[in-house]
C-alpha cells in the first residue's frame, strides 16, 4: 500500500485557507468602508425607536379606520386586486415563450430569438415597475391601463427570468429522446422541456402573484390605479391617522395573500412528495 | 462483617450482547395506506456482516433509514447497544447516528467539495460549525482521513472534485466518509447497484474488508442473490415488509429463493 505525503496536502489546504481568510478580510473592509462614507452612525439607532415610537402614538395613532371603510375607498381596492390580476396573468403568459426564447440550451432560435428575448425581459426588469408606472402614465395619462401595463412589465421581467433559469437546469435526455423520435421544436419543448419544469413555473407563478400584488397597491401613487392614490392623497395633506389606516390594510392584503399563496404552494409541494415517496 | 464484598462481574463471560437489536418495526409513509415494514425484527451481533436481500419494494431502504431514523418508524424499537434509537430526540439522536456510518445507492456525495473534504465531512459533527465551514481541521485528522483514502486506492485523486470521479471511485470515497466517522455499525444500502458487476465485485470486497479491519457490524441491502452469497454468511430475505429468511444463505434453495423474489404484483417490477 502506497502512502500520500501528508506534508504537501496541508501545505495547500493552508494556501487555500489563507486566501479565504484574505476574501473575508477584503469583504470587512468592504464593508466599513462603506459605512464611513455613508456617514452611517450606528449609535443613532439607539434613539430611532423612541423616537418612531413617539411618532406613532402622537401622530399615527388612533387609525382612522371609517376612511378605509368608505365605498368609494372599498372600490379602489377591488380594483388593485383586478389589476394585479390581470398584471399576473399577462405577465406569466408573455414570459413563458419569452424564457423558452431566452434559454441557452433549449432555445429554439439560438441566435436572434435569444438575444432579443434577454434584452426584452432584462430591460423589463432593469427599470422598476414605479418608473414604469410614470412612463406609461405619461404616455397613456392617468388611470388603471398604465398601472395594469406596469405591473406586467415588472411580473414579467421577475418571472421570465426565474422560468429560464430553471429550463436552463433541466436533464437533457428527454430532450434529447424527443429529438431522436424526430419531434420539432415546439414538440421538445411542450414533451420534453415543459413536464419537468411545470411545478417549478407554478411555484414561481405563486411567488410572481405575490410580487405583484405587493407594488399593486402602491403604483397608484403615481396615478396609475388602485388604492395608492389615497396613500399619496392623505400623505400630502399629512392625515396620518389616515396614512396608518391604509398601510394597516396593505399590510392585511399582503398577509392575506400570502397565506393563500403559501397553502396553494403546500399543496402543490405535497403531491409532488407523494409521488417522490411511492417510488 | 464483611458485607460489602461488591459482586464480581468481570470474571463471569458476559453473554454476546447484540450491537443493534431490532423488534416489531413498523413504517408508514405519511399518506400511505399500507405500512412498507410490517413487524421487522432481528439482532446483530459486533463485527458481524450482514446482507438484507429482497425484491425492489420489499422495504430493504426503509429498513436500514428506520434504523437510524432518516425515516420515523411508527411503531417497534431499535437498540444500538444500549441505546433505545427509537426513543431519542435532537442531540442525543445526532449523537447516535455517529455511531453508525451510511453508504448510499447513489454515494450522495458533496459534488463541487473535494474528494478529502468529502471524507473529512465524515466527521462534522464532532467538529465546530465555524471550523468545518472554513475547512480548518487538525492535521492528525487530515493525516488520517489521506491514510484511509490512500487505503482505498484514491492517494492520487485527493484534491480533485467528487463530480470528476468515476462510479466505482466515488462509491469508494462514500465509503471512506462513513468509516470515518468511527462507526460501530455501517448501514450499507444497494452500494453497487449503480455500478458496471465487475467493479460491483471489487466494491463489495472492500466494504468487508475494510469493515473487518475496523472491527464494523454492518448490514448491508443488496438485491444481487450471486454477491449476497460470496460476501455474507448470514443473510435476512424480506418480502413485503416481512422477515421471510434469517440465517446462513446456504439454508435458501432455489425455491426459497424463488418465494423471496416471487413478484406478487407484477406492474410494481
Amino acid at each position: 500500500m502506497r502512502r500520500t505525503a501528508v506534508a504537501a496536502i496541508l501545505q495547500r489546504r493552508r494556501q487555500r485557507s489563507a486566501w479565504r481568510f484574505v476574501a473575508l478580510l477584503a469583504l470587512a473592509t468592504g464593508l466599513w468602508l462603506t459605512l464611513q462614507y455613508l456617514d452611517v452612525r450606528l449609535e443613532r439607532f439607539g434613539t430611532l425607536f423612541d423616537r418612531l415610537g413617539l411618532l406613532f402614538a402622537t401622530r399615527y395613532y388612533p387609525p382612522d379606520f371609517d376612511y378605509i371603510l368608505q365605498p368609494r375607498f372599498l372600490r379602489s381596492v377591488l380594483e388593485t386586486i383586478h389589476m394585479a390580476l390581470l398584471a399576473t396573468l399577462a405577465g406569466l403568459l408573455l414570459a413563458v415563450p419569452l424564457a423558452w426564447l431566452a434559454a441557452f440550451n433549449a432555445s429554439p432560435l439560438p441566435a436572434a430569438g435569444k438575444a432579443a428575448a434577454r434584452v426584452v425581459i432584462t430591460g423589463a426588469r432593469a427599470i422598476h415597475e414605479m418608473i414604469w408606472a410614470i412612463v406609461f402614465i405619461m404616455v397613456l395619462g392617468y388611470g388603471v391601463l398604465a398601472g395594469v401595463l406596469a405591473l406586467t412589465l415588472g411580473c414579467l421581467g421577475f418571472a421570465g427570468k426565474l422560468f429560464a433559469e430553471e429550463i436552463e437546469s433541466i436533464d437533457e435526455a428527454p430532450v434529447e429522446a424527443m429529438r431522436a423520435a424526430g419531434a420539432g421544436p415546439v414538440a421538445v419543448f411542450l414533451f420534453g422541456v415543459l413536464p419537468q419544469v411545470r411545478t417549478a413555473f407554478i411555484g414561481i407563478g405563486i411567488y410572481t402573484w405575490d410580487v405583484v400584488f405587493r407594488s399593486a397597491t402602491v403604483v397608484g401613487f403615481f396615478g396609475a390605479g388602485g388604492m395608492g392614490w389615497y396613500l399619496r392623497r392623505t400623505a400630502d395633506q399629512l392625515q396620518s391617522d389616515r396614512v396608518a389606516a391604509i398601510i394597516l390594510l396593505i399590510a392585511a392584503l399582503v398577509v392575506v395573500s400570502e397565506v393563500i399563496s403559501h397553502h396553494a404552494r403546500s399543496a402543490l409541494e405535497g403531491r409532488t412528495d407523494r409521488r417522490l415517496l411511492a417510488r | 462483617m464483611d458485607v460489602l464484598q461488591a459482586p464480581d462481574v468481570t470474571s463471569k463471560p458476559l453473554p454476546a450482547a447484540p450491537l443493534l437489536r431490532v423488534e416489531n418495526l413498523h413504517v408508514r409513509y405519511p399518506g400511505a395506506t399500507a405500512d412498507v415494514l410490517r413487524g421487522v425484527g432481528f439482532e446483530l451481533a459486533p463485527r458481524e456482516f450482514v446482507a438484507v436481500i429482497g425484491a425492489s419494494g420489499s422495504g430493504k431502504s426503509t429498513l436500514l433509514r428506520a434504523i437510524n431514523r432518516l425515516v420515523e418508524p411508527h411503531e417497534g424499537s431499535v437498540r444500538l447497544g444500549e441505546v433505545d434509537v427509537t426513543s431519542l430526540r435532537g442531540r442525543d439522536l445526532r449523537h447516535c447516528r455517529r455511531r453508525m456510518g451510511m453508504i448510499f445507492q447513489e454515494f450522495n456525495l458533496i459534488e463541487r467539495y473535494r474528494v478529502l473534504d468529502n471524507v473529512l465531512l465524515g466527521r462534522v459533527a464532532s467538529q465546530s460549525a465555524l471550523r468545518t465551514l472554513l475547512a480548518l481541521y487538525p492535521p492528525a485528522m487530515i493525516a488520517e482521513a489521506v491514510a484511509l483514502l490512500d487505503r482505498v486506492g484514491l492517494g492520487d485523486f485527493l484534491d480533485q472534485r467528487a463530480d470528476a470521479l468515476s462510479g466505482g471511485q466515488r462509491q469508494r470515497v462514500g465509503i471512506c466518509r462513513a468509516l470515518f466517522q468511527s462507526p460501530e455499525l455501517l448501514l450499507v444500502d444497494e452500494p453497487t447497484s449503480s455500478l458496471d458487476p465487475r467493479i460491483a465485485n471489487d466494491i463489495m470486497a472492500l466494504i468487508r474488508d475494510l469493515a473487518q479491519e475496523s472491527g464494523v457490524a454492518a448490514l448491508c441491502n443488496i438485491h444481487d442473490v450471486g454477491l449476497a452469497r460470496r460476501f455474507a454468511a448470514r443473510v435476512i430475505a424480506l418480502r413485503d415488509g416481512v422477515v421471510i429468511h434469517d440465517g446462513p444463505f446456504d439454508a435458501l434453495d432455489e425455491a426459497a429463493l424463488g418465494e423471496i423474489y416471487a413478484v406478487t404484483d407484477r406492474s410494481r417490477l
